[in-house]
């Protein structure tokens, strides 16, 4: 078994001469949240679906539990839950009968599947209401259940809370975090929403037309674009109390015995260095870091507002 | 005649029910093969495997065992897990907040040892550097404390005292920091005793990093303390003027190194309410907290009383 979950190589998908997704490498770990961000149009879902063998791509490989996909989908696809687009459903049915379709066909790991992910998305067993009758929300919902019923190790799902109140965003973020949290689920998410993504995943793929710009956890992402000057400096122990004593400063953080960061942006970074040397330290880096996510998001894809 | 259609009738379902064995041997077949295949799966410790099966199939309900199975194992596995997890989170953030304070500690000795400082700077230096190691040192206690809290190795001395009284002994002491930091308080204890079954060191204890918590973090500037007796129970409620805290915030503020303001302009070892609250439980109590962003926060406690 390979070291990831999902794992494609230059996976390509062209579309006459435009290429919508090319070259794509991304690596999902097991019992992580991978967030795939990107602007409308930027190849999620062409990814998602070539994941998933509902496209074929043009050129690249996709392997899933570390067995390429081709040849295999009729192993490795039981075990994926996903939610790309809307599924269909029977307009004529209700949820509950869209459901047992469903199971009869793919099969569920226990007696009261259905229930249960009826009630884990919050919506009722047995209810009269037909398909047809359901609001966008409440479609999107059964969408989650059809995504969770067989309890998958895996999970692709495109944009879930798409059509979803604030609560119910909410609710799907939380139970989301619980599945991969506390069931150890693997969970591959895409979004255009950076805040969503921010609040929600472990790392992060960002994708601009069809190219894979970033990928990283975002611990390390939020490290890049925290607000803070970067020292590198002989001796952060004498580094220190300077701070403290010429500055009255004491919002720092001290890596290692060079490495330290300062996290008010208020004080000039020259007069720092000057105190420093004077007092005999060695400055060999000094960097202000201020870019927020978004800034970083707005031009690693080179575009201008998202939200 | 008629013994020959009776013959071919009989013919005729042997045979459909010979081809109905075999399929039913062959589906089977291929479903105890994928059986295997998930279990060895789930052997190699994939937890999350599950088997499917459709409902009335034959298989079914030897499935949806195994997968109960599984599934019990995986859910007290994952409690061990995150318990690791929290620890990881313990020990990096424990570098950070023990690094830091004493690598600026080392700046002054050093400083005072290299004779970069002499005269009145260097007797502020050391000054400076003696009250930091006691900072750290009192980190330290207070991570140890939780420590033994979390393994169960913490003592404690249950004995029966008048709940008044020690929350009087512990008020005396801070009265004179009430007034020295300008905070206005209002203490409400009543004149007969509430006798309860506690550690009166760990009641002291949750005093203090409550009331400690409300100066560093709630930014009020008014405390209030009342003890009140309803239903056989011993009420503590003590509550703030400051900034509140919200509503997401409030479910966790008692886990383990929680803080809720992000950044790092407060210092604090964000184990404080996690003491708290396990002291508070170890003495068959109960605390809640509850607050309004901008009015103020109020945490309540609740003893048994033991009057009756």
């Amino acid at each position: 078994m390979g070291k990831y979950v999902i794992e494609t190589k230059n996976l390509t998908k062209q579309y006459g001469t435009q290429k919508s997704v090319a070259n794509l490498n991304i690596h999902v770990k097991k019992g992580r949240i991978y967030g795939l961000l990107g602007r409308n149009g930027a190849g999620k879902t062409t990814t998602m679906k070539m994941l998933l063998g509902l496209t074929q791509p043009t050129s690249g490989e996709v392997a899933i539990w570390g067995r390429p996909l081709v040849a295999n989908e009729k192993r490795l696809l039981p075990r994926i839950g996903s939610l790309i687009e809307s599924p269909g459903f029977y307009p004529n049915l209700t949820a509950t009968e869209n459901l047992r379709i469903f199971a009869t066909l793919r099969g569920v790991p226990n007696r009261n599947a259905i229930k249960n992910a009826l009630d884990l998305v919050g919506l009722p067993y047995k209810d009269k209401k037909l398909f047809s009758q359901y609001s966008l929300g409440m479609k999107q919902r059964l969408a989650i259940a059809l995504a969770i019923m067989h309890d998958p190790e895996l999970l692709i799902l495109d944009e879930p809370i798409n059509g979803l109140d604030p609560i119910g965003i909410a609710e799907v973020r939380s139970f989301i975090r619980t599945l991969c949290n506390e069931r150890g689920k693997t969970i591959l998410i895409s979004s255009h929403i950076l805040s969503e993504i921010a609040l929600l995943a472990d790392d992060i793929g960002i994708i601009d037309h069809g190219v894979l710009l970033e990928e990283e956890s975002l611990a390390e992402l939020e490290a890049k674009s925290s607000k803070h000057i970067r020292f590198t400096v002989s001796d952060t122990a004498q580094a220190a109390r300077i701070l403290e004593c010429g500055f009255c400063e004491n919002q720092f953080t001290i890596q290692d015995g060079h490495n330290m960061q300062l996290h008010n942006l208020n004080i000039s970074i020259g007069k720092i260095v000057t105190a420093f040397v004077e007092n005999g330290l060695e400055v060999s880096q000094a960097c202000t870091c201020e870019e927020s996510l978004e800034d970083y998001f707005k031009r690693v894809t080179g575009g201008e507002g998202i939200a | 005649m008629y013994v020959e259609t009776a013959m071919v009738i009989v013919l005729i379902i042997g045979i459909v029910f010979v081809g109905w064995a075999i399929f039913t041997v062959r589906r089977v077949k291929k479903q105890i093969l994928e059986m295997s295949d998930a279990l060895e799966d789930i052997k190699n410790g994939n937890g999350n495997r599950r088997i499917l099966a459709e409902t009335h199939e034959l298989v079914a309900p030897l499935a949806y065992k195994m997968n109960d199975i599984v599934l019990s194992y995986e859910s007290r596995l994952s409690v061990y897990h995150q318990t690791e997890e929290a620890n990881r989170q313990l020990m990096t953030s424990l570098s950070h907040d023990v690094r830091t304070p004493l690598t600026t500690l080392i700046g002054y000795l050093d400083a005072v040892h290299r004779g970069i400082a002499t005269g009145k700077e260097r007797d502020d230096y050391i000054e400076t550097a003696r009250r930091k190691a006691h900072d750290l040192k009192e980190y330290i206690d207070v991570l140890f404390d939780w420590f033994k809290l979390g393994s169960n190795e913490f003592s404690m001395n249950i004995v029966a005292a008048d709940l008044t009284e020690l929350t009087r002994n512990a008020l005396t002491c801070w009265i004179p920091i009430f007034e020295d930091t300008q905070i206005d308080f209002a203490i409400h204890i009543p004149e007969q005793p509430f006798r309860v079954r506690i550690d009166p060191d760990g009641y002291m204890r949750i005093l203090n990093n409550l009331i400690q918590n409300v100066l560093s973090h709630s930014h009020g500037d008014k405390i209030e303390i009342a003890l009140s007796q309803q239903n056989g129970k011993i009420k503590i409620l003590l509550s703030d003027n400051g900034v509140g805290i919200d509503k997401e915030d409030l479910k966790h503020i008692f886990e383990r190194l929680y803080k809720c303001d992000k950044g790092r302009s407060e210092k604090g070892s964000g184990l404080g309410l996690s003491i708290v609250h396990q002291l508070v439980e170890k003495m068959n109590g109960t605390i809640t907290a509850q607050s309004i962003p901008g009015e103020g926060t109020a945490f309540t406690i609740l003893f048994p009383s033991t009057d009756d």
